[in-house]
C-alpha cells in the first residue's frame, strides 16, 4: 500500500525528503564520533592540541599506535582482555546452553526451585559493598577468577537457549536415547550442533560483554597485572579527573599532549574488535532480544 | 496429569529415585545452585552490615549492631537531597527521552518503504549499544573538549567567540548525559517497538487509508495507541530503576567542577564504601535504594492497573 501512495502528493514527497535527511543525520551522528577519534588517533600529538581536526588527520603519524603497542602494560592488557573474553564467554555459554537444555526437562526434581533461584538475581542486585566483601573473603580480589566465576550463569541467556532448544524436534533426542546415548552425549552431539546459531549468538553476546567490562577490574582487580584494555582506558579517564581534583591544572596541559591522541588511539584499538564481530553479532541478536522480551 | 496416569499403572517413582535417574542434570544443577547462593544470596544477606558498624577484622558476627543509625545519618545528611535530585533528574530525563526517542525512531523507521536502506539504518543504530561505556565516555569527552569538533564548528560559524567547556557546566551535564544515553541506546530500545509495530494487523492501516486517514492520523490514531501497552510495561519495569540511577556513565563523565550535578547515589555509594571503606554506611544507602526501588515498582504497577488494562502481573 505504501508503494501506491509513494508517488502521490507534494506532502508525501516532502515527507520522503524529511525521512531521508533525518536518517542521514542520524547515521552521521552515530558514526562521526568514531571518525573523529580515528582522525585524531593518526594525528601528531602536539599538533592535535591546536584543534581543528574534523575528518582527516592533519599531521599524519602512526606514532600513537606504536606507543600503545610498545607499552608492556598495554600489551599485558591485550592479553588479559583476550583471556578474559575467550574463557569468560566460552564458560558462560556452556552453562547457558547446558542449563537451557536442562530446563526443557519439566520432570526435573526441583524444577521450580532451580528456576526461581536463578531468575531472582535477574531483577535484583545484592549491592556493590556486600558483594565486594564476599568476594574479598573468597579470595577473589586480585585474582583472575573474579572475571570468570561470578559471571558464569546468566538467567537471561538460559531463557533464550531454552526457548531455542525446545523448538528442536523431540524425536531426535528420543531416538538417540533409545540408541543408548546419555544426556551429556545428547547435549554435545545433538543439541549443540543443531543449536549452533543460538550458541553463536550467546557466545558473541558474552564475548562483547566481557570485552567491554571495566568496572570489575577497577573494583576487584586493582593490581596492575590483571588490568584489561578496557579498564586501562577507563582508568585514563578516571585519572584525567583525578588530576583535575588534585588541582594540577597547570600541568594538565602538558599531560594532554600525550593523552588526547593516545586516548583516541586506545579508543579506536578497543572499538575495533567490536566492529569486527559486529556483522555476525547483529545477524542473530534481534531474534534473541525478542525471545528474551517475550518469554522473560 | 502425567502423575495420575503413572499412579493408575502402579506406584509413581519417588522423588529420590527420580533425582538419581536424573543425576547427569543434577550434577550440574546442584553446583550451580551453590554458585547462586555464594555469588548472589550470600552477598544479599550481607546487607545485614547496613545495620551494623561493620569492621573487616570483626566480621559479620562480631561487629556491633547499630539499628538504623546509618539510614538516619544518610537521610539527615545535607548532601542527600542533592544526590537524590541528581539521581532522579538524570533518571527521569533518561527514561523519558529514551522512551520518546525510541518510539519516534521506530515509527519513522517503519515509514521507510525500501528494505535495504531500512536495514542499513537499523544496523548502524545498534552499533553504539555494543560499545563499552568507557569508549562511549571518551568519545563524548573528546568530541566536546575545548579543541574538539563541536567547539570548532561553533567557533567557525561565529556562534561563540571562545570554546565552551560543555562538560563543566552543571545543568548542561544532565542534558549531555541524557543525550549520550539516547545516542547509545536508541537503536537497541527501538527494537521492541519496531517489533510491536510490525505485529499490527496491516488491515487496520488499510481500512484507515480507505477512510481517508493521512499518515499523521494513522500514526496518531493507530500506531501510537497500539504501542501503548508495550510502553506501559516498559515504563513499569524501568520505573524501579529510577532511584538506582546511573553509575558507569556518571563515574566516567564526572569532573569535580560539576560535582553538585554529577554525583549520584550509586557513585556516592562506591566512593564512600570502597574509597573510604565506610562499608556499613554505603551498604545502608544502597539498601535504601533497593527498598525504594521495589516500592516504586509495586506502586506504579498498581496505579497502572487501576487506570489502564495493562500491568506486569
Amino acid at each position: 500500500m505504501n508503494q501506491a501512495q509513494a508517488s502521490a502528493t507534494i506532502g508525501e514527497k516532502a515527507f520522503r525528503v524529511f525521512l531521508f535527511v533525518f536518517f542521514l543525520l542520524f547515521s552521521v551522528t552515530v558514526v562521526y564520533p568514531f571518525v573523529y577519534l580515528l582522525a585524531l588517533s593518526f594525528n601528531e600529538g602536539t599538533d592535535a592540541l591546536r584543534g581543528g581536526i574534523t575528518i582527516l588527520p592533519r599531521m599524519f603519524t602512526v606514532e600513537n599506535y606504536r606507543i600503545i603497542f610498545e607499552n608492556p602494560q598495554l600489551l599485558h592488557g591485550v592479553l588479559n582482555s583476550f583471556l578474559r573474553t575467550v574463557i569468560g564467554a566460552c564458560s558462560a555459554t556452556f552453562f547457558s546452553g547446558f542449563l537451557g537444555y536442562t530446563f526443557t526437562k519439566r520432570k526435573l526434581v526441583g524444577y521450580r526451585f532451580y528456576i526461581t533461584i536463578l531468575v531472582i538475581p535477574m531483577y535484583f542486585t545484592a549491592g556493590i559493598i556486600p558483594t565486594f566483601l564476599v568476594y574479598r573473603s573468597l579470595g577473589l580480589i586480585n585474582n583472575f577468577l573474579v572475571y570468570i566465576v561470578p559471571n558464569l550463569v546468566w538467567a537471561y541467556n538460559i531463557i533464550i537457549m531454552r526457548t531455542f532448544i525446545s523448538s528442536l524436534p523431540q524425536a531426535l533426542e528420543e531416538s538417540a536415547f533409545i540408541d543408548g546415548a546419555n544426556e551429556y552425549t545428547i547435549f554435545f552431539r545433538i543439541i549443540l550442533p543443531l543449536s549452533l546459531p543460538a550458541f553463536a549468538t550467546i557466545v558473541l553476546f558474552d564475548a562483547v560483554w566481557h570485552w567491554n567490562s571495566w568496572f570489575d577490574t577497577i573494583l576487584y582487580a586493582p593490581r596492575e597485572g590483571l588490568e584489561t584494555l578496557m579498564s586501562i582506558l577507563a582508568r585514563m579517564l578516571l585519572e584525567l579527573r583525578a588530576r583535575e581534583i588534585a588541582g594540577l591544572k597547570a600541568s594538565k596541559h602538558a599531560m594532554n599532549i600525550t593523552s588526547e591522541t593516545l586516548r583516541a588511539a586506545m579508543t579506536i584499538a578497543t572499538t575495533l574488535p567490536i566492529v569486527l564481530v559486529y556483522p555476525f553479532l547483529q545477524k542473530y541478536f534481534v531474534k534473541g532480544v525478542l525471545i528474551g522480551a517475550v518469554k522473560g | 496429569m502425567s502423575g495420575g496416569v503413572e499412579e493408575a499403572r502402579g506406584r509413581r517413582p519417588g522423588r529420590g529415585r527420580r533425582f538419581l535417574s536424573q543425576w547427569r542434570f543434577q550434577l550440574v544443577l546442584v553446583p550451580v545452585t551453590i554458585w547462586a547462593l555464594v555469588f548472589f544470596y550470600l552477598p544479599a544477606a550481607g546487607n545485614i552490615i547496613a545495620f551494623q558498624d561493620y569492621r573487616l577484622d570483626k566480621g559479620y558476627l562480631r561487629s556491633s549492631f547499630v539499628g538504623l543509625k546509618h539510614f538516619a545519618d544518610f537521610l539527615q545528611n545535607q548532601l542527600t537531597l542533592v544526590l537524590l535530585r541528581n539521581t532522579l533528574a538524570m533518571s527521569f530525563l533518561g527514561l523519558i527521552s529514551g522512551t520518546v526517542a525510541a518510539i519516534v525512531f521506530a515509527i519513522l523507521l517503519n515509514e521507510i518503504v525500501r528494505s535495504a536502506p531500512k536495514r542499513v539504518v537499523q544496523t548502524v543504530s545498534y552499533l553504539p549499544y555494543f560499545v563499552s561505556m568507557a569508549i562511549c565516555a571518551n568519545l563524548f569527552i573528546q568530541l566536546l573538549s575545548r579543541t574538539g569538533p563541536i567547539n570548532q564548528m561553533l567557533l567557525s560559524a561565529g556562534l561563540s567567540d571562545k570554546p565552551i567547556p560543555f562538560l563543566e557546566i552543571g545543568p548542561l551535564f544532565w542534558w549531555i548525559l541524557t543525550l549520550q544515553g539516547v545516542w547509545k541506546n536508541v537503536g537497541w530500545n527501538a527494537i521492541i517497538y519496531i517489533a510491536a509495530i510490525t505485529s499490527i494487523d496491516p488491515q487496520i492501516f488499510e481500512a484507515a487509508y480507505a477512510d481517508g486517514a493521512g499518515r499523521t492520523r494513522r500514526i496518531w490514531h493507530i500506531t501510537l495507541p497500539l504501542l501503548l501497552p508495550t510502553v506501559a510495561i516498559l515504563l513499569i519495569l524501568n520505573s524501579g530503576y529510577l532511584i538506582m540511577g546511573g553509575f558507569e556513565q556518571q563515574l566516567l563523565m564526572f569532573n569535580p567542577v560539576v560535582m553538585d550535578y554529577a554525583e549520584v547515589l550509586q557513585t556516592y555509594v562506591y566512593k564512600r564504601g570502597i574509597g573510604h571503606q565506610q562499608y556499613s554506611f554505603a551498604a545502608a544507602v544502597n539498601l535504601f535504594q533497593s527498598v525504594v526501588s521495589v516500592t516504586i515498582i509495586l506502586v506504579v504497577n498498581r496505579l497502572f492497573k487501576q487506570f489502564t488494562e495493562s500491568s506486569i502481573w
